[in-house]
This record gives structure tokens, sequence and C-alpha cells, in this order.
């Protein structure tokens, strides 16, 4: 997990620990905090051995040591940490506050700080990673959408036959974007809360972490893509729906007029019949 | 997109209609599986239908394209036939409404039902079916059918009863089997298969289980004739007649093809493991591509034959017609005609204009 170049450098109360931010806690997992209600999760320690693909976990170096100088372990935590990171640029994080260095990225985080603060600076810290993954996630997942949004477009506009197989793609799509818009909204107020007063050690690295990453024009811009899936989708919808309302009251109509043509032609035929009748006398 | 299993089912129904008609105009004998080629041909046109709009519409044609491409391949065939019933059968059957003429309303029809829900294509289906005892009691069917084939006064309201009833192959009931067809190939052949990722093709087991039912209905109608009242016996359920197409008949045939498409769809369309690129397949390939050419050229083989021979001895054109010759000779004839058929028409670049399938893709496309 962690390059023995790294650990023999540290000191033995170095700790490397996997966390995954969970819905249910298994027993004997040991919880490190309990995120907000609305939330509904916990940050608990888990078994690198148990970890599946799915799983969506912050490997968390903690080193108890203040104002640590070590330029060539520095930058060798800093070069493990980016191997794991989805960020391009920058692939990881520097933060120096008040004794506290935090290198960060989202799925591993390398925390230097004084033992008594460790465990607070270390709650906050995976309180932000938490909603900061989160954000990335939903991005991501939003980013992976437009070439579908591109194609659905033209249906925002009219619905016809051809279009019919779409209506639970459409459907479908549409549940996935308000499901993305859900996740966002749950997530904001945490990642736009206003700076704690009076402040502490702990919330000035949390803050600063949502600073250096820019969550608030994130979600704003992130807000505003939702916004247009939103809008097209809605669209969508009320022309599918439209659609299959006509349709219905169309099929009902064209049967009755169906069944009148049916008697149109009984009594054209009959009167066809009759004229043949007539011919083959006039013809005897 | 091409299906084997249509291929394969439109083969069949060319071959059956040669071995029937070498052996009926030849030798006079009516073969066991008489009256099943026609009724799967017409299936087959509705089907064909469908499948060519997916196609166009895959292509991104214009609805109104569609329209005019589908009245003139329409009107080629229905123009066609009456050529067909002229050189071939002779003047005096011009209006005897074959199968062509049939085929080329049906395709003017089925242009015009496309627009609609196929629920509302299956009701027009069945309500062509239930009109049709009714309206051949009403046209009093037997007086055109006095000598076995049809023969019509050459008089609007005759030649007009003829086309809806009468004929040999009227649109009541005929039309029903083109709208099943439709309808089958929409509710299994969907024109988006290809697209979405997530679509799986619909099931094939509410066809089977169509089939089955109606195969029983059929069966079980048959069966039941004797022991009805004669009103039914004898107006409605008339037992199993080609002419006129009796709904026993009508049913038992849209379940036979029903089942065959769905279990061929099935066991061959669907089975990758399938080499569809085999010399059997490009046999099949070969017919149903040029299915047209070859129900006008049999025709044309045995019949032109038959009527040069009759004038030169000093006869009736048509003397010689059923008492030609011995199944002997009319079977070993429609298997040669068959053989050279597919030699030849397998030679022949399909994109080039030598069938009549070339004539009309270059006249109407």
């Amino acid at each position: 997990m962690l390059p023995e170049s790294i650990s023999n450098k540290l000191p033995e109360s170095a700790k490397v620990q996997i966390i995954a931010c969970v819905s249910m806690q298994e027993t004997g997992q040991r919880t490190l905090f309990t995120f907000p209600a609305s939330i509904q999760k916990q940050a608990v320690i888990v078994d690198a051995k148990t970890l599946t693909p799915s799983t969506r976990e912050i490997t968390l170096l903690t080193i108890p040591a203040v104002n640590f100088d070590d330029p060539d372990l520095l930058n060798e935590v800093r070069n493990w940490i980016e191997e794991a990171s989805s960020w391009t640029e920058p692939a990881s994080l520097m933060l120096t506050l008040q004794g506290v260095q935090l290198l960060w990225s989202p799925s591993r985080i390398a925390l230097f700080a004084e033992p008594d603060r460790l465990e607070t600076v270390q709650k906050s810290v995976l309180e932000v990673t938490y909603y900061i993954a989160e954000l990335q996630c939903i991005e991501q997942e939003l980013g992976e959408l437009w070439p579908q949004l591109e194609g659905d477009t033209p249906l925002a506009f009219e619905f016809t036959q051809r279009d019919l197989y779409k209506h639970k793609q459409l459907m479908s799509r549409y549940q996935v974007v308000a499901t993305l818009r859900a996740r966002l909204a749950r997530i904001t107020p945490y990642l736009l809360s206003p700076h704690v007063y009076p402040p502490t050690l702990a919330s000035q690295v949390g803050e600063r972490l949502r600073e250096r990453t820019r969550v608030d024009l994130r979600e704003e811009f992130l807000s505003d893509q939702l916004e247009v899936f939103e809008n097209v989708y809605e669209l969508c919808g009320q022309r599918s729906s439209d659609f299959l309302h006509t349709r219905s009251g169309n099929i009902l109509e064209w049967t009755i007029i169906i069944l009148l043509m049916v008697q149109i032609v009984f009594s054209a035929f009959e009167l066809l019949t009759s004229f043949g009748a007539t011919n083959a006398l006039s013809v005897g | 997109m091409r299906y084997p299993s249509v291929d394969i089912l439109r083969s069949i129904a060319i071959v059956v209609m040669v071995l029937v008609h070498f052996a009926e105009n030849l030798s006079g004998v009516a073969l066991p599986f008489s009256g099943l080629g026609a009724p799967l041909f017409a299936i087959l046109s509705g089907i064909s239908y469908r499948l060519w709009v997916n196609g166009q519409e895959r292509r991104e044609v214009s609805d109104e394209l569609i329209s005019k491409v589908s009245i003139r391949r329409g009107l080629f065939v229905f123009a066609v036939g009456f050529a067909f019933n002229i050189f071939v059968w002779l003047p005096e059957d011009m209006f005897n409404w074959d199968v062509l003429t049939f085929i080329g309303f049906a395709i003017l029809i089925l242009n015009q039902v496309r627009h609609l829900p196929v629920t509302l294509v299956i009701l027009i289906a069945s309500l062509v079916f239930l009109m049709t005892p009714f309206l051949q009691a009403m046209a009093d069917y037997p007086s055109y059918w006095t000598n076995h084939y049809f023969e019509v006064d050459l008089t609007l309201p005759d030649v007009i009863i003829g086309f809806l009833v009468t004929g040999y192959f009227p649109i009541f009931p005929w039309l029903t089997y083109s709208l099943v067809g439709y309808s089958t190939a929409v509710l299994l052949f969907p024109h988006h298969l290809s697209s979405p990722e997530e679509d799986r093709p619909p099931s094939i087991f509410p066809l089977l289980g169509i089939g089955a039912t109606l195969l029983i209905v059929a069966n079980i109608t048959l069966q039941l004739r004797s022991y009805l009242p004669e009103l039914i016996s004898k107006n409605l359920l008339v037992g199993w007649t080609m002419f006129p197409a009796s709904l026993e008949y009508i049913t038992a045939t849209i379940a036979m093809a029903l089942l065959l498409l769905g279990l061929l769809h099935h066991f061959i369309d669907r089975n990758p493991a399938l080499n569809k690129e085999s010399r059997l397949f490009h046999l099949f390939k070969v017919f149903s591509r040029n299915a047209f050419t070859i129900y006008l050229l049999h025709h044309m083989v045995h019949l032109w034959p038959l009527w040069i021979y009759g004038y030169s001895t000093g006869n009736e054109t048509t003397f010689y017609w059923r008492n030609a010759m011995s199944m002997n000779y009319s079977m070993p004839l429609a298997v040669l005609f068959l053989v050279l058929c597919y030699l030849i028409l397998s030679r022949i670049d399909p994109d080039k204009r030598y069938g009549v399938e070339g004539w009309m893709r270059w006249l109407c496309d």
C-alpha cells in the first residue's frame, strides 16, 4: 500500500488507513466520522482485503509531526499521492497551516499534524474530501451524458411515431439527471457552507481545502449544466407524453372511422352487387 | 437489413408456387401443398414492405419520399400484374385479379397504414377477415366460379366485384395477409433495433403463441363444421377452400406463416453460430431476391409453349391447359426450371437491372 521507501523513513507512530464512506457500518468497522443526517454516511476504516472495485475509498496517511521538513520524503509522499490521483492538473494539492501539512488528492491524503490535533483535522479533511469526491463524481457522470443529450435534443422540439421506442430511454435518462441533481443538492450546503466562527484549526483546514479545490465555482457550473439537462429532458418528457396522449385519442377516433368505413363498404358493395344484378338482367 | 428467415420463407413460397403451377397447369393435378404458397407470399409482401420502410427510415429518407416510392412501386407491381394477365393468361383474363395486382394494391394500402399504430392495423386486418364471408355471400361468389375458375363479364360492377371479393386474389380477404405480415414485422423487426444499446430484440414467444392458437382454432372449426347449423357451415365456415378463401383456410395459413417465421427467426436469424454466408443461405437469398422474376418467368416458361402448341395444332389456345402431360414429366420440368433459375440468377449481379426487381428499383426508387 505504502512503498517501503516511504514507510522506512516515517516515524513509527505514522499510520496508513483505508477509509470508506458507507451507508451501513459493518460489524468490526471503526467509525472515524459520522456525516450530517442528510448525507446518511459514515467514514469507517476498512480492511484492504474486503475492498471491491466499486468501493470509493480514501487512503489516509497520518504522521504525528510538526513542520515536517524532509524535502525528499515530502516529494516521495507527493508522488505516492499523485499516483492514484484522478486529477490531471494539478494532480495533488499541498496545504500548510499552523503546523499542519496536508498533501491531498481525492483518493490519497497525507496529513502531518501535532498528535493532539491530528484527530480533529483528520475528521475535517475526511468530510471535505468526501464532498469534493462526490462533486467530482457528479461532474464525471454528467460529462459522460453530453453526447446522449445532443442526440436527444431534437426530441425536445418534436416527438414522432419513429421516436416512440425512445420513450422509456428518455424516462430513464431523466431519472439519471434527477438523481444527479439530488446528489448535488445533498452536498451543496456542506460545499458552500459559510466559514465557521470562531474558527478552529480543523475548520480552517477544511475551508482552505474547499477554497483550493474551487468548489463554489464548480458547484455553480455543475448546477448550470444540470439545468440544461433538466430543461431538455423535461421538454422531451412533455413532448413524448403529449404524443402518447394524442395517439391514444387518435386510435379511438380511427377505430370509429374504420367501423364507419366497414359500414360504408357493406352499403357500397350492396349497391355494387345490385348494379351487377341489374346489368345481368338487362343483358339477359 | 436482410433476414435469412424471410429469404427462406420467400424461397419456400416461390418453390411451392412453381411446383403447384406446373402440376396444375400442365397435368391438372392439385398437389397436397397447393394453396400454401400464395398466402405465404402475401404475408411476406407485408413483412418485406415493413422491412423496406425500416431500411429507409434508418437511412433517414423523408416520409414524403418513402410514400412516393411506395406508390410508384405499388403501381408498378399493379401494372405488371395487368401486363402479366394479358400476356400470360391472354387478354380475356385481363381482369382475373391475380396475385400481382393484389400485391400492387396491397403496397398502396400498406403505405397508408404505416402511419397508423399497429393496433389499428391489426383491427383493419381482423375486420377485412371477418367481413369476407358476408361480402362473398352478398356477391354470390359461386356464380363467378362455375367451371372451377374465375369468369367475369366485362362490366364495371363485375370487374370491381372481382377485384374486391370474387377474383383469384381479391382484396377481401387477401389484404388480411399483407396487414398481418406488416404488423408482424412491426412487432418482430423494430426499426430501431440496431441503435440503442439497451434494446433487446422482441421475444418470439407471443408470435409463436398466436400462431399456435390460430392453428388450434382453425383445426377446431374444421372439425366442428359438420356439427354446426347449416347457416354457419354453408356461409361462414365453409371448410378448407382457397377459392373462396375460407375463414379456416385464412386462419390456418396465417398460423403456419407466423409459426414458421417465429421459429426460423429464433433459430436462424438470432443464431450467431450459424454461417449466414454458406451456400445454402446463398441459394435462399438468390430465390428470395428474384422471387418476382421467377414468378413471372415460370408462368411464361410453362404456359406460353402450351398456348403456342394448342394454337399451332389448330385447337383453342387453352386446349392443352391442365392436360398437357402427366406428373412424371411436369414435376421434373418444374425442378429443372428451378435449378436453371438458380444457376442463371446466382451468376447475375443483383445490382444490374436484369430482373423485374431491378426494373422496379430503377423506375420507382
